[in-house]
């Protein structure tokens, strides 16, 4: 059984996804505390936005309780209190959970790509605590082989969906390629910041910042490499700037018609995009009025945000379409695992009976007897699995059929509890 | 022959046809298995379409470019040629759609038998005439390349400037690689035509002395100032943007009416014969 149990934006509130986000320390410590408790294959998800726990193990029962310890142990907060904020799921609503997780279907923006990553981190660090299991990480890569099909298969993680980097690629759609591009940034907030960053992702190398207080503007300059000045440079600034990132906290425009006009005569006619992310407005919009500037304001910016969003909603179907037929592909996949071990459990077990029988009436044979009583005995349990071997062996692709005869068999046999499954370790069976 | 020609011609609008509606699949985001093969439809269209030209070369004896329809037909390759090429090296087909439509169009007359020589005058198998056409050929393919980044330029800077951002918007080369494009097409046109003009004059000298106040020179004249001044324009009044599209698209205009309406109202592609 796959089991998972979590929480997630849509269950709980921020509040309590901060008060149980482990660290990496605290997930390997889980991890470690887990795996001696005897749970072999387990996979710790924490991110911002979720904190889920997947754990395969032969009890029909989630390990609630043993999660619940740990995040007491770990966090001093009593998970079971919150019950009605978290899922405890079985491997039919696991699988494709985890499969939406690891596309993006689940995500707060949905078709964000950073999932996938966080899930082969996530799996990389079971590895190396030694949490890792063969049918969780074939769940993984399959997860991440999904992810990949939704990436390249739909638009549903096109567009970019932050007004950073849409106003980034708002100033590549009129500029082309930024390296070359000289910034001006007018303010130093974060709004500004996390601009700035996105420009520098983009291979921009240029920056000037300009801000009432020159002192703040120094700080943001020498976090990009660039220059810092104030704002009554701003005339003078203007005509060397390709891209200017406006977001103050002004009562009245800073930019307005004739400065620009002038810059771009100063600039013989070359394009200029202004995008002004400052409420109330930074920019003069009689500013877009001038031939080959561009000036983008929230609103415009927001528009295409919103559009793009609207555009991977639409792709979400498609994509849904996809992680069905995925997760589909993997749970036949494992659930033809309970075949071929109950074969091998029922083999043994009536084997061990009779190599049991022919001990103990070993002694009324003659010596030279034996072998042929080894035979008979081995020739009537063959007999006997003929058939159920033949009716298992049809049903390992059936994903209905199959585990449920493997079920009847583990039961009238007594075979303990579900099968590990092929690529089970030593380990495995020998705690068996 | 010649009906085995125009039948493979025929084909090939079809092709080029189709292939639009392949680049048009891959616009749209639409038919992901037709936008696929947009790229190798348009190869063979461009094979096929410079065998059925050789073909007719070789029944001619000269280079079929003697007639308006072949001229276009002959321009229509050669800008299916550039297209196929700036493709590979830019490795993005949205443009596809565009160029392919206009190939399309510019085969139309030639493809349906309107505006062809079966029997060009002798004094056109001179190699002077084959370079002065090949010349114009090759600037009409610059000037109609020119022309349609110029309307995808005005088509993407209307966007920006209005703020609305539809599939033109996210399809599109940005604006300074739309303007770079058809700035550099618009410069290779103008010093095509000034080099196709010179050797024309000199080859009427030759063939027709004291000929030059055809309608076909006075209008290819006239787009050759207009290039020009769409050049000028950018390179030393320093208005790039809207000007200098408007101007080149004025020249390429022309250069559509100076080739189909003295060719149809003559009879022939210069008034001289």
């Amino acid at each position: 059984m796959i089991h998972c149990i979590g929480l997630n934006h849509t269950t709980s509130p921020a509040e309590i996804r901060e008060a149980v986000a482990l660290t990496p320390e605290e997930t390997e410590k889980a991890l470690s505390r887990l795996r001696e408790e005897g749970h072999k294959e387990t996979l710790i998800l924490a991110t911002c936005n979720r904190m889920e726990f997947y754990a395969r193990s032969p009890e029909e029962q989630p390990p609630v309780e043993a999660l619940a310890a740990i995040f007491r142990w770990l966090k001093g907060v009593d998970i079971l209190e919150h019950e009605g904020l978290t899922y405890v799921w079985k491997t039919a609503d696991t699988v494709p959970h985890f499969f939406r997780v690891t596309s993006g279907l689940d995500s707060m923006v949905i078709g964000e790509t950073e999932i996938a990553g966080q899930v082969r981190n996530a799996a990389d660090l079971a590895a190396r605590m030694g949490a890792s299991g063969p049918v969780l990480r074939r769940m993984v890569d399959s997860a991440v082989r999904c992810s990949r099909r939704v990436r390249t298969e739909t638009s549903l993680t096109e567009g970019s969906i932050s007004m950073a980097s849409v106003s980034v690629g708002l100033a590549a759609k009129v500029l082309g390629a930024l390296q070359e591009t000289r910034v001006l940034i007018v303010g130093a907030g974060e709004t500004c910041r996390v601009a700035a960053d996105y420009l520098r992702d983009a291979g921009v190398k240029d920056f000037t910042v300009a801000n009432r207080t020159l002192e703040r503007a120094g700080v943001l300059a020498q976090r990009l490499g660039g220059r810092a000045h104030s704002l009554e440079d701003l005339p003078r600034l203007l005509p060397e700037a390709d891209l200017v990132f406006s977001a103050t906290s002004s009562p009245a425009p800073l930019i307005g018609e004739e400065m620009v006009r002038q810059a771009i005569r100063a600039r013989r006619g070359r394009s200029m995009v202004i995008v002004d992310l400052a409420m109330p407005r930074d920019v003069d919009p009689a500013v877009n009025k001038i031939s080959n500037v561009f000036v983008y304001s929230t609103e415009s910016v927001k528009s295409i945000v919103d559009d793009n969003l609207e555009r991977r909603r639409r792709e979400a179907p498609r994509a849904e379409a996809i992680v069905a037929e995925e997760s589909a592909k993997f749970l036949d996949w494992y659930r033809s695992l309970a075949v071929t071990p109950t074969l091998a459990d029922m083999r043994s077990r009536l084997e061990s009976l009779r190599h049991a029988r022919v001990e103990a009436v070993a002694g009324k044979f003659r010596a030279e007897d034996r072998e042929k009583l080894e035979l008979l005995t081995r020739s009537i349990i063959n007999d006997i699995l003929r058939e159920p071997t033949l009716r298992l062996m049809q049903a390992k692709d059936d994903p209905r059929r199959g585990p449920e005869l493997a079920g009847a068999v583990r039961h009238l046999f007594d075979l303990e509890k579900e099968p590990t499954g092929p690529g089970e370790t030593d380990e495995d069976r020998d705690a068996r | 022959m010649e009906a085995l020609v125009s039948l493979i011609l025929l084909l090939v609008l079809g092709m080029y046809a189709l292939t639009a509606a392949s680049y048009a699949a891959v616009f749209w985001g639409r038919a992901p298995g037709l936008g696929r093969a947009a790229q190798p439809l348009l190869m063979a269209a461009i094979l096929l379409h410079a065998n059925a030209l050789m073909l007719r070369a070789t029944k001619l004896g000269m280079l079929p470019i003697t007639s308006a329809g072949e001229a276009l037909g002959m321009v229509a390759l050669c800008l299916a040629i550039c297209y196929f090429w700036i493709e590979i090296r830019r490795g993005t087909p949205m443009i596809g759609m565009f160029v392919v439509a206009v190939v399309a169009l510019l085969m139309l007359p030639g493809a349906l038998g309107f505006g062809t020589e079966p029997h060009p005058s002798a004094v056109l198998r001179s190699p002077l005439f084959a370079m002065h056409t090949l010349a114009a050929i090759a600037s009409y393919c610059a000037l109609a390349l020119a022309a349609v980044y110029g309307v995808l330029f005005l088509l993407l800077y209307h966007e920006l400037k209005l703020g609305r951002f539809s599939l033109v918007y996210h399809r599109l080369p940005s604006l300074d690689e739309l303007s770079r494009t058809m700035i550099r097409s618009t410069a290779a046109g103008f010093t095509l035509l000034g080099i196709t003009i010179i050797l024309g004059i000199v080859w009427i000298s030759h063939v027709f002395p004291g000929y030059y106040a055809d309608p076909k020179v006075i209008l290819t004249v006239l787009v050759w100032l207009v290039s020009g001044s769409a050049l000028f324009v950018h390179y030393r009044l320093h208005r790039g943007g809207t000007l200098t599209v408007y101007l080149s698209l004025a020249g390429f205009g022309l250069l559509l009416i100076s080739t189909l309406i003295p060719g149809h109202l003559a009879g022939s592609f210069h008034q001289f014969r």
